[in-house]
This record gives structure tokens, C-alpha cells and sequence, in this order.
């Protein structure tokens, strides 16, 4: 699964940085970029007949009230002209740098939300193969939050791990990459979408509660189980 | 020799010949050096105009093709000049500081085609913020892909040529970074092979087969 991955960001490769042409326009809506409390940039690579690519750099630096709201970043993609019907991320470089709230991270989140108020044609969008997408300290090297999702939908990945080796210290910039969690895989079909409209991909790490826990690994196992079953 | 100037000798002594208080520093975030592997050395000589980084990057697993060797770049204080404005960065040869090649290393056993160099700026509203960019792009050249077909500040693009052979090097020279000195501004630099048309089409073909075959099984 993994491998079809690889060759499938390959294949979008084909005619890499002559710059943005004619890509989509993506935004950090949330939080605010004055905030303090994320950053991102984008790092678009160009854009063949069949599928665009991208690259993400995040940043998480602080909770805005504690461990009642934790961070989450949302990027909000706007379809123009001539973009193509997927977006595949290539990689997601995120730094934990939440050291004033010693947040160390046990779990990851990226999940895909509609614009309010704007209605989709034909259904939405959707990850393409989302339980293919993986989670590193350093690509090839050690995973992080066990590697693989512990549960995944079209429209949300969970990855989560009980133990310590797999969490995400906080950090500075000079710590990474003990800090850094790279996720690999994510690829968006957003072929429903016509020009001028939206979807957000929203990130988020937490520290869950007991209940969560038990439920991410309740919905982790009934995946596994599923998978099994089709299999034979 | 009077009492002062004696004492102005000593301490021009001390700024001269002291080691280096510190310096720009890099780290390879990503992947792992048993997928991709560079190597760096860093000379940062108060009296020098600029930062020279010796580098050398070499590629082992065919994974790596389309993706990036990602390196953190950390400002120093002291990456300034005498007159306080910020060293450009040069990068050079990693066993030859006097040598402007940068050695890049093709050990995939896939043929490329395209190489890619980008920069990458943390968020101008982070304290990080370093405005880095390539700088003086006309000097920059490469063997064997020649000058690059794509050049402004946070890209450089080569083409025109293949790197087959397994160990087979490309000589990259002539890239320079400018940025506003920041103490401990962040900016990265990601280097990207790329395969050549017929390499891709095979891959593309055998991407759709598991794709379908996968499908397949599904349905």
C-alpha cells in the first residue's frame, strides 16, 4: 500500500518546480497567522494535467486557553481554473514547538470539513486511501504515533500510540527532529468541486481523555477486524 | 608601549585568532540517512564576508526520487559581518571549501532526469523569520544538467540531462543564500531528484496496476 503511494507521488513529479501554475489558493483561516498560536507555509511544487502537489510546512507553538482548546491549524483550498481533481501531499513536515504548554503529543489528527454555508455538488471531498498514510519521526527511519492510523474515514485520519518512544516531544527549531512529526501519503480527491469552492483541511493534536482513548482504540480494532474480513 | 594600547593588541589578538564563537546551524530533517545522507561542514571566519557550508548529499533508496532532502538552517549571531550586516551563505564542496561544487550523489539505481533545489521560508509573522533567498542566480550552474531552466529565489530547476549510473554525481555551483541575519532565523533548503520520462512512465504504469488491481478486489 505504502509502495503504490510512493509511485503515485512519483507520477505527479512529472514536470516539478516551474513555479505555481495556476494552483489552488490555500489559506490559513485558523488560527489567525497574527495569533502566535500556529503557522504554516505552503510549498507548492507545480502542476501536471492530473494532479497537483504540494508540500506543508506546520507549526504548533501554544494551546490559546490550555488544555480546554488545543490548537488545531485549518487551511482552507480554493479551486481556480485548471486545477487538478486531486491534491497529493507529498509530505507534511510539523514541528511541535508547544513548549510553554510542555504539550507532548500522543496523537494526530487531519480531518477534511466543508466551507460553512457552501453547499457541495455531487457530495464532497475525500482522502484517496486514507489507512495508506503513515507517520514519521524522519521518513524511513523511526515512526511516530506507531506509524500507521489507528482508525481512518474518507474524510479523517487518527493516528494515536500508548506508548512514550511513539509520542511528540515539545521543542524548539533546534531540537527538531526529536520535535517533528512527518506524515506521508495524504492525497485529496476534490473532483466534486467546481471552481470557486472550498474545503478545509483541518490538523489537530490532543492529549485524550481515558474515554477517547478507549474509543479511538475500540474504532482502531473494528478497522483491523474489517480489513481482515475483507481480505478473506 | 603604553598600558592601553598593549591591552587593544591583546584583545584584537583574542578577536583574531579565537575559535569560531558559532555559526549557522543545519540539520538534516528529513528522511532518514539510511534513505538519503548529506554531510556538511561550516566555515564561519569573523573576518569573511561570507559562510561557507561544504556540501554533499547522496541518495540511496529509489524512494527518494520526487522527494525532498530536507535541511534546517539555524542563524547564528555571529552570522553577521564586521559592519553587522548578514553573511550571504555559500554553499561549496564538502571535502574543498575553495571547490564551489556541491556534490550530489545518484546511489538509487534509478535514472534522473530533473533536479530541484528550493527554499523555504518559516512564516514571515513567526520571530523566526529569516527572508532567506537564493542570490546572485546568473553565476549559478550545474554538471551535467547545465544552467537551470528554472531560477528565482526560493527555486532553482535543472534539467536537460540524465544521471543513470549507480554512484553517478552531479556537481551543483554557484548557490548562494541571502537572509536578514535574525539569531535564530530558520529557513530550508530541499534538494529533489527527479526521474526521467521513460523511468516515470513505468512507474506510472505500475501505479495504475496496483490501483486497479486494488479496485478490483474491492469490487
Amino acid at each position: 500500500m505504502k509502495t503504490t503511494w510512493w509511485l503515485l507521488g512519483v507520477a505527479a513529479l512529472v514536470a516539478l518546480p516551474a513555479g505555481p501554475a495556476g494552483a489552488w489558493i490555500i489559506t490559513q483561516i485558523d488560527p489567525a497567522t497574527s495569533s502566535g498560536y500556529a503557522g504554516s507555509t505552503v510549498v507548492m511544487y507545480d502542476t501536471d494535467p492530473n494532479v497537483d502537489v504540494i508540500e506543508i510546512h506546520k507549526y504548533f507553538i501554544r494551546d490559546p486557553n490550555g488544555e480546554t482548546m488545543p490548537v488545531s491549524l485549518q487551511l482552507m483550498f480554493t479551486r481556480e481554473p485548471n486545477d487538478a481533481d486531486t491534491i497529493t501531499i507529498i509530505d507534511e513536515f510539523i514541528l511541535n514547538l508547544q513548549i510553554q504548554d510542555n504539550r507532548t503529543w500522543q496523537d494526530f489528527h487531519v480531518a477534511l470539513l466543508t466551507e460553512p454555508n457552501v453547499v457541495l455538488r455531487g457530495g464532497g471531498v475525500e482522502f484517496v486511501n486514507p489507512g495508506g498514510a503513515t507517520a514519521w519521526q524522519q521518513t524511513g527511519g523511526e515512526t511516530r504515533l506507531d506509524g500507521v492510523p489507528i482508525s481512518f474515514s474518507a474524510t479523517q485520519v487518527d493516528w494515536l500510540t500508548s506508548d512514550p518512544n511513539q509520542a511528540v516531544p515539545p521543542g524548539g527549531f533546534a531540537d527538531a527532529p526529536v520535535n517533528q512529526l512527518v506524515l506521508r501519503g495524504l492525497a485529496i480527491d476534490a473532483s466534486d468541486l467546481e471552481t470557486g469552492e472550498s474545503f478545509i483541511l483541518k490538523e489537530w493534536p490532543t492529549v485524550p481523555e481515558p474515554g477517547t482513548l478507549v474509543l479511538l482504540t475500540a474504532a482502531g480494532l473494528v478497522a483491523a477486524l474489517r480489513k481482515r474480513r475483507d481480505r478473506r | 608601549m603604553s598600558m592601553h594600547v598593549r591591552i587593544g593588541v591583546v584583545l584584537a589578538a583574542f578577536v583574531l585568532l579565537a575559535p569560531q564563537a558559532g555559526a549557522v546551524m543545519i540539520t538534516q530533517l528529513d528522511p532518514d540517512d539510511s534513505y538519503a545522507d548529506a554531510d556538511w561542514t561550516i566555515s564561519n571566519e569573523p573576518n569573511a564576508s561570507v559562510i561557507l557550508v561544504g556540501l554533499r548529499v547522496e541518495y540511496f533508496k529509489p524512494e527518494m526520487i520526487g522527494s525532498p532532502v530536507l535541511l534546517q538552517f539555524v542563524l547564528d549571531a555571529n552570522d553577521l559581518d564586521l559592519s553587522g550586516a548578514p553573511k550571504d551563505i555559500h554553499l561549496v564542496n564538502y571535502g574543498d571549501l575553495d571547490d564551489p561544487n556541491v556534490s550530489l550523489i545518484n546511489s538509487t539505481g534509478v535514472t534522473w532526469e530533473d533536479f530541484h533545489v528550493l527554499l523555504v521560508n518559516v512564516p514571515t509573522y513567526l520571530a523566526e523569520y529569516a527572508a532567506a533567498g537564493f542570490t546572485d542566480l546568473a553565476g549559478v550552474d550545474s554538471d551535467p544538467f547545465g544552467t537551470p531552466t528554472v531560477s528565482a529565489s526560493d527555486r532553482l530547476g535543472f534539467d536537460g540531462a540524465t544521471l543513470s549510473d549507480r554512484g553517478s554525481e552531479a556537481l551543483l555551483r554557484g548557490v548562494h543564500v541571502e537572509h536578514n541575519g535574525t539569531d535564530g532565523g530558520v529557513f530550508y533548503i530541499k534538494l529533489i531528484p527527479t526521474p526521467e520520462p521513460a523511468t516515470l512512465a513505468l512507474l506510472v504504469v505500475g501505479a495504475a496496476a496496483i490501483v486497479t488491481r486494488r479496485r478490483r478486489r474491492v469490487v
